[in-house]
């Protein structure tokens, strides 16, 4: 492990890896770091799957404006790193004569955040768009330049991007603390040892205040809010074409039904403040609110059809805020905490950390050679049949197809294992073998053998997601002679 | 890119893919392909080592590997071509082309004049009955611990609770419990078994696993691995009662909540399907919507018996050889429904046949939804019983099935009827 | 006396049968339909028996592992005896389909045959 940096971004989340990512533009030395065995965070990986444009935020706030100035960055971003991206827009419905009252607000609010292009629509005229939304809707306030993202490939894609441009990513490696001496920042200390540097980004998410705490930081709590969610099946007949969002209450944006960049239908998330900052159950309660309020605006969605269900974690902040700052008596640092949109905003939240950071005395001489384009995985089931058959002739491995739900084969299994993945879900999240509606019947077994044999470690070493999520027990049927 | 042309095509060579191109090749198809993507023949059999297979069709009783065998060996006197480790990608239903990945031949096209869709199926997950709590390792479907130890040689856990009570989840507390694990429960939602008798007895009462009816799993627990599991008695809604809840400490949780019958491929060809049984629907010829695509076994519904699924399939592969030898006929269609405390209905239509000896026989397999003593099962044609028959017992666990002749059917009135099954009681008001 | 209630496996008629006896005679059995049930309750009751299904390590075979089966049922009670021979013996080729690996297991007069595709 490097053990000196110009820069230690800690979190490799959509902030963290896309702060890295900016960084990569200049000439620095930076070390990306992330506790988790593989990268995306936690809130990154766990979530409604949408790009935000900021119509709904208060105006004035940060997050507010970095949503509404990412949004529009996506569609050139998401071409050069290579990941699936939808300008699907949003239709945010109104049940009553209230909520009506609420969206004619929202437009003029989606105006004062510079977000003029939202349109109020009539009941007859959301059907039409939408036909197999309830008749119990009243009208609606059209978003068109929300969208949808691949959360997985974007964090992913801004990592090995980031890497490819010469920034060192840790993983499996927690930041513990801050090294501070004379108010100024010395280095980092991991669980591998300590990186000398002079500056840190905290982009540690749930976890940003136990990292500040250590430099004397303790202005900020955050605590977990969790949000459940429905995955659906893909081409779904009931299936919206736009994401269906109600109006929100106190707590949240409310259940939303988004669909995603692969044809399935995200239905949620609930909002519960949680104690315990690693609790990523879901509960028969959570699910059944979602089910209850979706069904309020799509009558005909049926749970039967759900591909799986999982919770993610916000990353609250008290007090409540999205803050990108450097702190008095800790110079060298910077803290980007606090969002729920942390997608969304990822690429303008980069820009503005990198700005904050050279007021701060960071050094930016830009790089020439710095190549914002990433190639993903080269998918056999997105060739033709005439490039299928190139891709066997070259390789046999892409014939052997592993994940029959999504189509995924043992060529591009090994690619991604090339890139960095080490476990079964970093394998599923980077060519959705296991996401499909066997949710890894099928596959998992020849994927933890694949893993063995690549990894060199025997079965029962392969890992599901962090250490002490092994699959298997062992072998049966020891040798003659071999002790249990 | 490889082309190939066939007589008939089947696509999987499990049992139901074995029995149909046998029968094809028996019935005069000259060229017969089966497209199998796993390395070798067989389908599920390879891993169901367990017996209990044959004992209708070959009067023997069997392992599933035996099973398999015994077609197989067949094979070897008929001129059928196999293409092995070959995956199905896409399937024309119109034009007949099926395009699948062969990691010897790369991308290959097949046309056929009929093909049969014997692709099986997949089990159910723990999503589609939303279990909630947390995602650890050691959470698995029967089947899929099945492969891991019956093929891999894997262990999966030392401690096991199962969910369901189908056949799979029975054989796997004996089979893990032979393997030295211990199996705490098997938790079955409904008041009855889901699966045969004879494996409660031989799989769970054999080795004293407790057999929890009306009981569910309101919680898995654990962080990275399956550290135990919550669960909870439920009441006629099947809604758990709370205060009934009960912690049970395990490492392994394995899942046997049902199958699906597996129809990517059919989907993909714009297959009609029965929003029922989940497979597509199906003639008495065991022809789908689409002409000359023809489908058997699992694919179509699943079945409890793999001798059953062989009947069904030698008729596909015997028809879908009439069909690529042009002697076809079409006429008129006769749809048959399920009725009172009939769930599902498989084949869905009858069509009518002038050339065909009005005394031939057609099969209608069926489920019931509830369990009953001393029924009547009836075919209704709109209030005439065209044929019935009495049986002591039925439960949704096992197929049952009722036999008309074709005089029978062609004789209805009407173009629908229907199958139910009544108390025989009521059956004589 | 020793009484049991033996559900037949023979066919889903699933009768229950009473079984009465001093455990290695019937002295009276009730509830059978037929005499395969009658005779499956008896021999439940006195010795009951099952096949047994497994896998043994294999080298040089597909997989790791190979289906074995025993051609006649065993005594119950040797069911995990027969495991633990099993498990502690590796098969060889010829992998032919009813080939004999273990003969008269356990003196049951059953022989563990390869169960194979």
């Amino acid at each position: 492990m490097n053990t000196t940096a110009d820069v230690v971004v800690v979190g490799a989340g959509a902030i963290g890896s896309a702060i890295a990512r900016e960084l990569s533009k200049y000439q620095l030395d930076v070390v990306l770091l992330e506790k988790n065995e593989d990268i995306g965070g936690n809130a990154s990986k766990a979530n409604g799957g949408s790009v935000i444009c900021g119509y709904d935020y208060q105006p004035g706030s940060l997050d507010g404006l970095l949503g509404v100035a990412a949004n529009p960055m996506f569609d050139q971003l998401t071409k050069d790193l290579d990941v699936d991206f939808k300008r699907i827009g949003l239709i945010q419905v109104a049940m009553n004569e209230e909520d009506m009252k609420f969206l004619k607000d929202a437009r003029q609010n989606a105006i004062a955040n510079g977000v003029f292009d939202t349109e109020l629509l009539t009941k007859e005229e959301v059907l039409k768009m939408e036909p197999t939304l309830s008749s119990n809707i009243v009208g609606g306030l059209y978003v068109p330049r929300q969208a949808i993202v691949d959360v997985f490939e974007l964090v992913i894609a801004y990592v090995e991007n980031a890497r490819d441009n010469g920034v060192k990513v840790y993983t499996g490696t927690k930041a513990k603390g801050i090294h501070k001496e004379d108010g100024k920042v010395q280095g980092v200390y991991t669980d591998q040892g300590e990186i000398k540097t002079k500056f840190v980004v905290n982009a540690g998410g749930l976890f940003a205040d136990e990292f500040a705490k250590t430099a004397g930081i303790s202005d900020f709590e955050n605590y977990p809010r969790k949000g459940e969610f429905y995955l659906l099946d893909k081409n779904l007949p009931y299936s919206p074409k736009r994401i269906i969002a109600p109006v929100p209450n106190a707590l949240s944006r409310g259940k939303l039904l988004t669909p995603t960049v692969h044809g399935n239908i995200l239905l949620g998330p609930t909002a519960d403040n949680i104690q315990d900052k690693t609790d990523t159950s879901t509960t028969f309660e959570g699910l059944e609110v979602v089910l209850k309020e979706v069904r309020e605006k799509v009558p005909a969605i049926n749970p039967r059809d759900s591909v799986t269900q999982f919770s993610g974690l916000r990353p609250k902040r008290t007090p409540d805020e999205m803050v990108i700052r450097t702190v008095d008596g800790v110079y060298g640092y910077v803290e980007a905490n606090g969002t729920s949109a942390g997608i969304s905003i990822s690429p303008a939240a980069a820009i503005y950390v990198v700005n904050v950071m050279e007021k701060a005395g960071l050094q930016l001489v830009r790089k020439q050679d710095f190549n914002p384009i990433r190639k993903g995985i080269k998918m056999f089931r997105d060739a033709t049949p005439e490039e299928q058959d190139e891709l066997i002739k070259k390789d046999p491995r892409y014939a052997n197809i592993i994940c029959r739900c999504e189509t995924v084969s043992e060529a591009e299994i090994l690619e991604a294992i090339r890139r960095g993945a080490r476990s079964v879900d970093a394998i599923k999240r980077r060519l959705r073998a296991g996401m499909g509606r066997c949710q890894g019947g099928f596959c998992s077994p020849r994927v933890i053998e694949i893993l063995s044999r690549e990894l060199n470690i025997p079965p029962e070493e392969v890992r599901k997601n962090e250490p002490g999520s092994e699959f298997l027990i062992g072998e049966n049927k020891k040798s003659v002679g071999e002790e249990e | 890119m490889n082309k190939y042309q066939y007589d008939v095509i089947v696509i999987g060579g499990g049992p139901a893919g074995l029995a149909a191109a046998l029968s094809a090749s028996e019935n005069g198809a000259e060229k017969v392909a089966i497209i199998e993507r796993d390395f070798r023949l067989g389908g599920i059999l390879q891993q169901c080592i367990h017996t209990g297979f044959g004992l209708k069709y070959f009067g023997e009783e069997l392992a599933g590997p035996q099973y398999a065998h015994k077609f197989i060996e067949q094979l070897n006197d008929r001129n059928i071509d196999v293409f092995l480790n070959t995956m199905v990608l896409k399937l024309d239903a119109d034009q007949h082309i099926v395009t699948g990945a062969s990691r010897e031949y790369g991308v290959c096209e097949f046309q056929a004049k009929a093909i049969v869709l014997a692709m099986g199926c997949r089990e159910r997950t723990r999503a589609s009955i939303s279990v909630p709590g947390s995602r650890p390792a050691g959470v698995y479907t029967a089947g899929t611990a099945q492969r891991l130890i019956n093929i891999q040689n894997y262990m999966v856990g030392r401690k096991v609770v199962i969910l369901g009570s189908g056949d799979i989840g029975m054989i796997m507390a004996r089979r893990m419990t032979l393997e030295g694990a211990k199996v705490e429960a098997v938790i079955e939602i409904m008041s009855y078994l889901a699966g045969l008798t004879r494996n409660k007895v031989q799989c769970l009462d054999d080795f004293n696993i407790p057999l929890y009816l009306d009981h569910t799993i309101v919680e898995i627990l654990g962080k990275n691995r399956v550290e135990g599991i919550r669960m909870a008695k439920v009441d006629e809604k099947k809604r758990p009662i709370p205060g009934t809840e009960k912690r049970v400490e395990c490492d392994t949780l394995l899942l046997s909540v049902g199958l699906i019958p597996e129809n990517e491929v059919s989907k993909g060809g714009n297959i009609e399907l029965n929003r029922i049984t989940g497979g597509p629907i199906v003639d008495h010829r065991m022809q789908t919507k689409k002409a000359g695509v023809f489908a058997c076994g699992n694919v179509v519904h699943v079945n409890d018996l793999v001798d059953n699924v062989s009947t069904e399939s030698k008729l596909a592969g015997k028809y879908a050889a009439d069909y690529a030898n042009g002697k076809w006929e079409n006429g008129r269609k006769v749809e048959v429904e399920p009725g009172e405390n009939v769930r599902y209905v498989a084949p869905q239509e009858f069509v009518c046949q002038k050339t065909a000896d009005e005394g031939s026989k057609v099969s209608f397999y069926f489920r019931v939804t509830q369990p009953k003593k001393k029924v009547e099962i009836q075919a209704l044609d709109g209030e005439r019983v065209i044929s019935r028959k009495k049986r002591p017992f039925v439960n949704p666990g096992e197929i049952e099935n009722l036999t008309l002749t074709y005089k029978e059917l062609e004789g209805c009135s009407s173009d629908h009827i229907s199958i139910i099954c009544k108390s025989v009681e009521e059956a004589s008001l | 006396m020793i009484e049991k209630d033996i559900i037949c496996v023979i066919c889903p008629s699933s009768c229950h049968i009473h079984v009465k006896g001093d455990g290695k005679n019937v002295t009276e059995i009730t509830g059978f339909t037929c005499n395969r049930g009658k005779e499956y309750a008896t021999t439940e009751y006195i010795a009951p028996k099952r096949t047994l299904t497994t896998t043994m390590r294999a080298k040089g075979y597909v997989s790791p592992v190979i289906p074995v089966r025993t051609d006649k049922p065993v005594p119950k009670e040797s069911l995990m005896k027969c495991m633990d021979i099993l498990n502690n013996m590796e098969v060889e080729a010829p992998f032919d389909s009813g080939r004999v690996v273990v003969e008269n297991i356990l003196d049951s007069g059953a022989n563990v045959i390869l169960a194979i595709i």
